[in-house]
């Protein structure tokens, strides 16, 4: 009942016509930003993150937050008409809903993909508030090993699920860890690997990092592959609503990718891929009819769209809660609310309950306008697909160019963003991941003052974290991962559950 | 030495090498626990084995060579085209301020794909929208001419 209280109040706070506005940029900038190949929601958070520096935090974490779960809707809309995902998360969509679109079925299977997203999206914010404040009350009363612990089994479930190697998941990962170490010393203040630099002195921004290593990266990878190729028209499309006899297995199948979405969401180190192979396979191997799928089936558009969205959800609430990014999207919203002075963690829901409702409250409302734009408008919004791209990425360099300066007023942050993007298309060309790096960077911070607070509390005896049961638990789950995922790389029999699709 | 990651490898080795001597040089405890130089060190020296642990890897299997990586097609140019571009934005644009160096980087990106006039016209309308959002309507003072 307390929550229902504060999520009226977060109402009341969402629905100003300012907090609506910056709801309406975010979900739009983000349907814009999945739509567009090549630019993912993690660069397209980052990039758009100065732009909200002047406004007060809610509405700016208001307008991330929309730019998040709206770059999932966009994803579809390119993979139904033509065949291309917007958003890694809509690769799955393609297999039934290009097939639909040659059957003239577009507009059924964006129709059944926005009512899908709809309800994931809203039933993983209703599991937000539910599980939320209940889970930021218990961690309160975690301590400094606690947190090691929890942010030590994030990292490795990232690493031990991560891609094709897994010696190029830990380099990634402990390479992340260096950077964090740029700076002042979390417990004495002392300046390190800052070479004498003055703005070096806090580290390398996040958000500077961040662009240049996903926004840049991948903009360089898409300057290297474009071709001057004809761009595909997209189809007209006319009637939304799928045929009576198959609302009932769409529903079943929203259903199900609801909840596997939603906890999938909490497991750190997932993307928002996996919720969708998993929703696919399970409708598939659910359906009385599985020759179907591949060839025009809704279930297979229905269960994992709603799945992604679904995910989006799941994944605040360690955010929320612990102030844990479980992906890299997530580790941008972190930096979202750090620079404007909200901290994420269990004390959030009792510092800044109006921040945090605030967004929740208009996640229902950026979901509803996303169901609307979508519907009606999922022509004119693919069309966008035809901007020739020798014209998108200059405008595209000027504003990651620009949104980085605006940081601090540097240049030297624009040219720490060039050489990490210059990085990351290197590290790219090499087949290495780059979502344990920026995790790690961002979690670097957290994993070193809680490691060491932890040791001073032990006076240096590492071993003592298993004597306490929360931190001894997860902290044998982390050996047994590191352990397993060892082996299993050495017989090669790693299958990549996740592989660095997080852009 | 013709495989990317025995360069991806070196690469890390050097950084995680000057960051382990950097450490040396830090205090390993500190009056409380431990110090600013624990951490650092032991996660520098764990990066250097898994680099030349990767280095051996890159070289005794199967890896990209620096030809797959970039092969012969005016793909991997045009990035570098545009690397090229950008730094000397940065160059420029303490100098001539944010509009003259964007005005001149934007154009020389869009030469590439539209003839001079249309590549003018677009890098000059780009530049001041771009000027127009952040300096006079979001109030960002980006830099100006310092020239005279």
């Amino acid at each position: 009942m307390e929550s229902l209280g504060y999520l009226l109040s977060g109402f009341q706070t969402a629905l100003t016509w300012e907090n609506l506005l910056y709801c309406f940029l975010g979900v739009t900038g983000g349907l814009l930003i999945g739509i567009l190949p090549g630019l993912g929601a993690t660069a397209g958070t980052a990039m758009l993150l100065p732009l909200t520096f002047s406004l007060e935090p809610v509405s700016a974490i208001i307008m991330l937050a929309g730019i998040y779960y709206g770059a999932m809707y966009g994803g579809t809309i390119t993979s139904v008409l033509i065949n291309t995902p917007g958003e890694s998360a809509s690769l799955i969509t393609c297999l039934d809903g290009y097939p639909l679109t040659k059957q003239g079925r577009a507009g059924a299977a964006l129709g059944i993909a926005a009512i899908g997203s709809f309800i994931g999206g809203i039933v993983s914010i209703v599991g937000l508030i539910l599980i939320g404040p209940v889970l930021a009350r218990e961690a309160l009363r975690f301590g400094p090993p606690e947190f090691f612990a929890i942010v030590s089994l994030g990292l490795v479930l990232l690493i031990g699920l991560m891609g094709k190697s897994l010696l190029k998941g830990l380099l990634g990962a402990l390479f992340g860890l260096l950077l964090a170490f740029v700076g002042q010393d979390p417990t004495t203040g002392l300046i390190r690997f800052a070479f004498g630099e003055s703005r070096l002195m806090s580290g390398f921004d996040f958000v500077t990092v961040a662009i240049g290593l996903f926004g840049l990266s991948e903009l360089l990878l898409n300057i290297e592959q474009w071709r001057n190729a004809r761009k595909e028209v997209p189809p007209k499309v006319k009637g939304f609503l799928p045929k009576r006899e198959e609302w009932k297995p769409s529903l079943k199948a929203i259903g199900r990718g609801s909840v596997l979405g939603f906890f999938i969401g909490l497991i750190p180190g997932t993307n928002s891929v996996i919720p969708t192979i998993l929703s696919y396979s399970m409708e598939k191997r659910l359906s009385k009819t599985p020759h179907r799928f591949g060839k025009g089936a809704l279930e297979g558009v229905a269960g994992p769209e709603t799945a992604n969205n679904s995910y989006c959800g799941g994944t605040l609430i360690p955010l929320f809660t612990l102030g844990i990014p479980t992906s890299p999207a997530i580790a941008v919203l972190l930096g979202a609310f750090i620079i404007h002075g909200v901290t994420p963690g269990p004390t959030l829901f009792q510092n800044h309950p109006q921040v945090v409702w605030g967004v929740i409250a208009s996640m229902f409302i950026g979901n509803f306008l996303l169901l609307i734009m979508n519907l009606p408008l999922a022509g004119m919004w693919a069309k966008i697909t035809l901007v020739p791209f020798n014209l998108l990425y200059p405008i595209l360099l000027i504003l990651m160019i620009v949104g980085t300066y605006t940081l601090n007023q540097s240049m030297f942050d624009v040219g720490v963003m060039l050489v990490f993007g210059v990085l990351g298309y290197l590290l790219r060309k090499a087949d290495f991941p780059l979502a344990p790096i920026i995790l790690t960077f961002a979690l670097g911070g957290i994993l070193e003052k809680t490691l060491l607070q932890s040791l001073t509390l032990f006076r240096g005896d590492f071993l003592q974290f298993f004597t306490r049961p929360l931190s001894g638990t997860i902290l044998s789950i982390v050996i047994l991962v590191l352990v397993v995922s060892i082996v299993a790389s050495l017989r090669n029999k790693r299958i990549a559950a996740a592989d660095d699709v997080e852009i | 030495m013709k495989k990317l990651g025995v360069y991806i490898s070196l690469l890390f080795l050097v950084v995680s090498g000057i960051v382990f001597y950097q450490s040396l040089h830090l205090p390993y405890t500190g009056a409380f626990g431990p110090g600013p130089g624990l951490l650092p060190l032991w996660i520098s020296a764990i990066v250097m084995v898994l680099s030349v642990c990767y280095l051996v890897v890159s070289l005794i299997g199967e890896d990209k060579t620096i030809f797959q990586a970039f092969p012969k097609d005016a793909g991997w140019v045009n990035v570098f085209a545009v690397i090229g571009t950008l730094v000397l934005f940065l160059i420029l644009v303490k100098k001539t301020g944010f509009l003259a160096a964007s005005i001149l980087a934007l154009f020389l990106m869009f030469l590439r794909a539209y003839r001079w006039y249309w590549s003018l016209a677009f890098s000059a309308g780009v530049s001041v929208c771009v000027y127009v959002i952040f300096d006079v309507l979001l109030g960002v003072p980006l830099p100006e001419w310092s020239i005279g």
